[in-house]
């Protein structure tokens, strides 16, 4: 299927051998490929329509596959008259599509007929997790979209291609995507995109904020908070952002209408929302990072982290786990559960600059002053790749499809394959004129949103998108009612932040007792007091019942002393007996040694 | 005295009547004379004793004679009969007697006389057949007890018909789901199959089409291969050609006949030895048969090549032949006194060597070289590193002290000189192996051996495993002979070396151990000393040529290093690099470097690779130039002070960290306890030690061999709260119960018609139906119809297991459920 689709626009370009194209924007000027690559380029139509579609229950995308097997199917019956099935039993799942969904090994259940009951349910169980992987991983089938990349000729190279070139190259609803806002009296600009790409919001240095429907150019508001901005983050919809100022953190909303002033995330330099927890994060010039949970407005955890001003700061969005960078090189993992660091990672020997963690939580970047940029696999804390640069990355992003963009003082690189394999020379270069002090991957879109000194600027890079959304998680289309709705089930469904952890299937665990609880049980069992019952007749004077006390402790004592022994002496004979049942035919000479007992 | 007569007419009447319900009407008329007579004497008995005495006396006297009279024959002998029937007069010579009960009449007395008569031959038969069979019914049991019985056979009868219904009770209890009512008309729709099945053509064409394709000798069986019409042909052979064909025949049964007693033969060889021969006489035909395949056919033999790389995979991956069997530790436990069973461990340790060598093996078969051998072994690291699926510069991922084979083709010395240091480093493994095994007791090997292999699996280092093959055995000597005379003339020369190189293993042991006292933070580097330790010793020599002095700076800088050990950062290993095959210090240096413990190296070991990135460009823009310049002045000056001492203050922190995770002993001693205390006391060691309550071990750390990671090992107590505190009921394992709720249910993660599958609910209740309780009457219906027999309950129960989705179906025909 995923390659029916590739024959369409990908495979030809590069059979063409054409250059400067990206496929998925790639608008041919002439007639003959305007039809088999239509569906390429209208992308944000096309996604309306599937989206649709999908409600309806039809999907577009398996239309033109089940046509042709159809139509084979029907060959062959003509052929042969016999009833027999030319494509017997299901049809064949791909093996990585089935490992993607495979959720490890299952348990093997044997079962004894009259025993069955709850192990029959488990078996059943099994079977039914079985079956459910599978059929997620024939859902597949309906993924249609691929994102594309830019190919180069042989003589050419991709990082020459200018944002010009790109955007000539490209469809006008794509090209209108690449675009410069260039406010140069507030900047240098931080920004953020919503998760689902619709919406922007941008804030200068000298206090300028704007939130904007960044694909219509429609501004939700604009204001100027007459005070310094270091951060600004989207909640967790579109109707509310907060503000990291020069004292205080506020929110506002999509009018710019201040809601809530924090007075205690002061002197914040960097922000993190954590949507699934409904937790921002914050980090401070203070040394602070400090939760606040959103949806009750209460600080849930507050740590001195110890080292110092905190600018460098992210999330891991697979586990919720915060990263931040030091100055001493280290870059630390933070749970709001836990006051010392979950782990801490020696990077670089100079001060980190950036760190990015891409979205399945595999792979974390990380840049420090020492003009290196490092990428290690987080899972197991262990470095990839080390890259010599030719400057510092101040920024670092991950893209939903692993690109990885640094800003390099004033000039934005994307890499590609940069984490399991070494890229040598970047995918995308693009200069600006001056120092970059924010960068992010628009989601669902082949975008890059880049804050700098003279505002803002959004570049194109082909591929960098997931292409298939999924619209119960993150709807690009989304309507007012479907945002309500939204909003309302990511509530219901909000993960408490007591799971937060470097596994995030911590919960699924059993919680077994440590060392010291089991040697704390241990230690009040043998501390478990005698109490005398009280007796008649003055016996019950304090010298008799001390007495007794301790007569009768003393005789617990004891008894655990020779149920040990016991305990001991039935162990020693087992071995003996092991071993004289070793031993059975050891030697011929055995027989003459002096037996025991 | 009466009483005791009239007890015996009574005693004899019912003789009469048992004897009669057995007998059935015919005795009893035969018998009703006396009968009645007897029940007259009892009436007139009843009325009067004395009045009816007189009356019935001669009457009774008659019946006597008359009886007598009868048996003519014991008169004759003399005999005198004991008779129990009443009589009122006692005879002095006491011959009837009330309570003689040991003696009966018997039925004969009384009706021999019919022998002698012709008459009533009917009763005579009757009577005959009557004496066959003289069982009297038993008396009646005590009450109790025929209630027990009752009872029993009551439960027995109803444990069958409840038996009856566990199938079913079990089937819907094991049901996936049961939908109630039970009862539902199933729903079919016809099949195509049904339909083609029950065409009958109707029309004249119809029926045409339908005769050729049936009934016609040409039409096509669906069993058969050929047509009928072919079939024939077939059969129609000449006599020649059938005759030869049946000697062919012949001769080939008769061959495969031999054949097959030959391997039956051959079979039944119990000897060890002759398998052994066999097997490797099998595996070195395959081996040149790949080989010729190799020739000839590359494809296959790539087939089968792979199939070898399976097989070594999955040898790698297995604990087999590694000696951690129940077999192999008891093997151990008697090597110590039995040579065969050493050997036995011995050869499966060589069996697992074997094959994980297995591939180098055959890519050295196709080549002869000694340089190829080295180019391939090189490759073989390479394919493990592009296995493991990363760039052969991390040492993370590929072994930790291997080479970087592209930079040491550049720089190292010549290949054969390489070649040489290594043998050398081969030959004195051996040597200390051999030492070793000598020193060490038996129980130790398997420890060893275990690290060997462990090396093995990490660093792939073959040739060693080879060596002692070829140490071991002298057949592969012989075809190596090239080799091993080469290998000689080294030898030769480098005996001495060898010589100093057991010298300085011993010595660095020496050193590390010396090292380990006198540190102060030897807990922390201690353990990677004792762990890694192994690892070092084993590959010390090869790390120090081969990849070592590459990484290495100066010998002052390591000096250095060795003494402020985190002085040596290794990012900007650029730098000049001795040259290590000339260079007289090199022994010295290693023994230097032995005493490294804090490997910098250890925190940044990739080597960074350059990405073409454009250099930033400040634009002269003057509102920010201030600001530039402060941040580039920042980075330079940090870029000068780089190399700080980040990395010392971070091994610091990991030793505390350690040093805090460890559970700590327990000093309970009391100074003056048990003895003199006070100034100047001394207190015995001894004494003192006993006090103090020895902490257990610590558990590994979660970052052991992680240098540049401190992972916190305190538990998160807020995650308790949500997690399962024990393991729920009917789960062997705390894994077992976690892989059952690793799969979510939800609908984000799965298909929809998933998610009604994994939460269907056991019961579903149709709205609006009337769900009757089962009844016996409608499950059983069609299974007494059948008349089945329990064995029929049992297939079906059998057919119920094997389609439990359509349980609920079949019961609904049934009508049945719990």
């Amino acid at each position: 299927m995923a390659d029916d689709e590739d024959t369409t626009g990908f495979a030809k370009l590069k059979g063409s051998k054409q250059t400067k194209r990206a496929p998925r924007y790639f608008d041919e000027s002439s007639v003959k490929a305007s039809t088999s690559d239509k569906h390429e380029t209208n992308k944000p139509l096309e996604r309306k329509s599937e989206d649709k579609k999908k409600k309806s229950g039809k999907k577009r995308a398996s239309a033109p596959d089940s046509d042709h097997v159809d139509r084979k199917r029907g060959k062959e019956t003509w052929d042969s008259d016999e009833e027999k099935d030319p494509f017997p039993g299901e049809a064949p799942i791909k093996e990585e599509a089935l490992a993607r969904y495979t959720r490890g090994e299952g348990n093997k259940i044997k079962i004894r007929a009259k025993t069955a009951g709850p192990k029959l349910e488990r078996k059943t169980m099994e079977k039914k997790f079985h079956l459910a992987a599978q059929q997620a991983a024939r859902a597949e089938l309906l993924l249609g979209e691929d994102h594309g990349y830019l190919e180069a000729s042989d003589d050419e190279d991709t990082s020459q291609l200018s944002q010009t070139d790109i955007a000539d190259a490209v469809d006008i609803s794509a090209a209108q995507k690449h675009f410069d806002l260039k406010l140069d009296k507030f900047g240098p600009y931080r920004m953020n995109y919503t998760r689902n790409g619709r919406f922007l919001v941008i804030a200068g240095r000298r206090g300028h904020v704007a939130a904007l429907d960044w694909m219509s150019k429609k501004l939700l508001c604009e204001i100027n908070v007459m005070e310094g901005v270091h951060d600004v983050k989207w909640l967790h919809v579109e109707t509310m952002f907060a503000v990291a100022q020069q004292r205080w953190t506020y929110i506002y909303d999509h009018q710019g209408v201040e809601l809530h002033c924090l007075k205690k995330f002061n002197n914040v330099l960097k922000m993190e929302f954590l949507p699934y927890h409904f937790l921002l994060a914050t980090a401070s010039s203070t040394g602070f990072l400090q939760y606040l949970d959103v949806s009750l407005g209460k600080e849930l955890a507050a740590f001195n982290v110890k080292q110092g001003c905190l600018n460098v700061m992210t999330q891991n969005p697979q586990n919720a786990v915060v990263h931040l960078g030091h100055a001493n090189g280290t870059v630390t993992l933070w749970s709001p559960n836990v006051k010392e660091p979950l782990a801490k990672l020696l990077s670089h020997v100079t001060a980190v600059r950036s760190i990015a963690v891409d979205k399945t939580g595999t792979y974390m970047a990380t840049s420090g002053q020492d003009r290196y940029m490092k990428v290690f696999d987080i899972r197991a804390l262990k470095p990839l790749q080390v890259y010599r640069m030719s400057a510092g990355a101040g920024q670092l992003a991950f893209s939903q499809t692993g690109l990885v963009a640094a800003a390099l003082g004033n000039v934005v690189e994307v890499y590609k394959d940069c984490c399991s394999n070494v890229a040598e020379k970047p995918y995308l270069t693009h200069r600006l004129r001056n120092n970059i002090t924010g960068l992010q991957f628009c989601p669902y879109e082949d975008v890059l949103g880049v804050g700098h000194q003279d505002g803002f600027t959004s570049l194109l890079i082909p591929g960098a998108g997931e292409a298939n959304f999924d619209a119960f998680e993150n709807n690009p289309y989304q309507t007012k009612k479907q945002r309500r709705d939204y909003e309302v089930k990511m509530l219901l469904e909000k993960i408490q932040p007591e799971m937060i952890g470097l596994d995030p299937g911590g919960v699924g665990q059993v919680s077994q007792l440590t060392a010291q609880e089991v040697e704390k049980r241990e230690q009040e069992a043998i501390q478990k007091k005698f109490e005398p019952a009280k007796k008649k007749k003055g016996r019950s004077k304090s010298l008799k019942t001390v007495q007794r006390t301790k007569g009768v402790e003393e005789e617990w004592r004891r008894m655990k002393v020779r149920q040990k022994m016991r305990e001991e002496e039935e162990k020693r004979k087992k071995q003996q007996k092991d071993h004289k049942k070793k031993d059975k035919w050891g030697s011929a000479l055995d027989r003459f040694q002096k037996k025991e007992n | 005295m009466t009483v005791l007569r009239l007890l015996n007419i009574h005693t004899f009447c019912d003789i009469v009547q048992r004897s009669a319900i057995m007998a059935d009407d015919p005795v009893r008329t035969l018998l009703a004379v006396n009968a009645d007579q007897a029940d007259e004497d009892d009436s007139a008995l009843v009325l009067s004793d004395d009045e009816a005495e007189s009356d019935n006396e001669g009457q009774h006297r008659n019946l006597l004679d008359a009886i007598s009279s009868l048996d003519k024959k014991s008169r004759i002998k003399g005999k005198v009969i004991q008779r129990s029937e009443p009589s009122l007069q006692v005879s002095p010579f006491d011959i009837s007697s009330g309570d003689n009960g040991g003696s009966r009449v018997h039925l004969n007395e009384l009706v021999g006389s019919l022998r002698n008569t012709n008459q009533f031959s009917k009763v005579k038969t009757q009577i005959r057949k009557m004496q066959g069979r003289q069982k009297v019914i038993d008396a009646p049991l005590v009450k109790p007890q025929a209630e027990r019985i009752e009872r029993s056979l009551a439960y027995k009868a109803t444990k069958k018909e409840v038996s009856r219904w566990t199938p079913i009770v079990r089937q819907n209890r094991q049901a996936a789901q049961l939908v109630f009512p039970l009862q539902q008309e199933p729903v079919s729709l016809p099949t195509t199959d049904s339909m083609v099945k029950s065409f009958k053509p109707s029309t004249d064409l119809e029926r045409e089409i339908f005769e050729v394709l049936h009934g016609s000798k040409f039409a096509e069986r669906r069993d058969h291969e050929l047509t009928e019409a072919e079939e024939e042909a077939l059969r129609a052979m000449s006599l020649d050609e059938a005759l030869s064909r049946r000697k062919e025949l012949q001769k080939m049964r008769a061959l495969q006949s031999y054949h097959a007693a030959k391997c039956a033969r051959e079979k039944k060889i119990k000897s060890k030895k002759y398998h052994r021969v066999k097997k490797r006489s099998r595996l070195h035909a395959e081996k040149l048969a790949i080989e010729e395949l190799h020739k000839t056919n590359p494809e296959l033999a790539l087939e089968e090549i792979r199939k070898a790389e399976k097989l070594h995979a999955e040898e790698r991956a297995s604990l087999r032949h590694k000696n951690t069997g129940k077999w192999a530790r008891s093997k151990m436990v008697m090597a110590k006194f039995d040579d065969e069973a050493r050997q036995a461990v011995q050869e499966q340790l060589e069996k697992s060597r074997e094959l994980t060598n297995q591939i180098r093996a055959l890519q050295q078969d196709s080549s002869s070289d000694d340089d190829q051998e080295e180019r391939e072994e090189e490759e073989s690291e390479e394919a493990v590193v592009m296995e493991m699926g990363v760039d052969d510069k991390n040492p993370w991922m590929r072994s930790a002290l291997k080479i970087n084979s592209k930079s040491d083709q550049k720089d190292d010395p010549p290949v054969e000189e390489k070649q040489q240091l290594r043998t050398d480093e081969e030959e004195t493994e051996q040597v200390e192996e051999v030492t070793s095994g000598e020193k060490d007791t038996i129980e130790e090997q398997p420890q060893q051996k275990h690290i060997d292999e462990k090396e093995e699996l990490e660093e792939v280092k073959v040739e060693n495993a080879s060596t002692k093959k070829r140490r071991r055995r002298n057949k592969k000597k012989k075809e190596g002979e090239n080799e091993v005379e080469e290998k000689a003339d080294w030898s030769d020369v480098l005996k001495d070396e060898k010589k100093t190189g057991k010298k300085r293993k011993r010595r660095r042991k020496k050193t590390e151990v010396d090292a380990k006292k006198s540190r102060p933070d030897g807990g922390v580097m201690g353990r990677t000393t004792d762990e890694a330790g192994e690892v070092q010793d084993f590959d010390d020599d090869e790390t120090m040529l081969e990849e070592g002095l590459e990484r290495r700076k100066t010998l002052e800088e390591v000096e250095a290093a060795a003494k402020i050990p985190a002085d040596a950062e290794t990012l900007s290993t650029q730098q000049p690099k001795v040259d290590q095959a000339t260079n007289p210090s090199l022994q010295k240096q290693r023994e230097i470097v032995k005493e490294v413990h804090i490997n910098p190296e250890k925190f940044f070991t990739i080597q960074p690779s350059k990405l073409k990135s454009s250099a930033p460009t400040y634009l002269d823009v003057d509102d920010n130039i201030d600001m530039i310049d402060f941040d580039q002045q920042r980075e330079n000056i940090e870029e000068a002070f780089a190399n700080d001492d980040v990395v010392t203050e971070f091994v610091e922190e990991k030793r505390k960290a350690e040093e805090a995770g460890k559970p700590k002993d327990i000093d309970l001693f009391m100074p003056g306890w048990g003895n003199w205390g006070g100034v100047g006391v001394k207190v015995n060691r001894k004494k003192r030690t006993r006090f103090i309550k020895r902490a257990p071990p610590p558990k590994p750390r979660q970052d052991w061999g992680l240098h540049h990671v401190i992972i916190n090992e305190d538990k998160d107590v807020h995650l308790k709260t949500h997690q399962v505190r024990q393991l729920p009921k009917g789960f062997g394992s705390i894994s077992e119960f976690e892989r059952s709720i690793r799969a979510p249910l939800g609908k984000d993660w799965n298909t929809p018609s998933a998610v009604a599958k994994l939460t269907e609910p056991k019961v579903v209740t149709r709205a609006g139906t009337i769900i009757e309780p089962i009844s016996g009457e409608e499950t059983f219906k069609k299974s007494k119809g059948k008349k089945m027999d329990l064995e029929g309950i049992n297939e079906e129960r059998e057919g119920g297991k094997k389609d439990r989705r359509n349980g609920g179906k079949r019961n609904s025909k049934k009508g049945g459920s719990e």
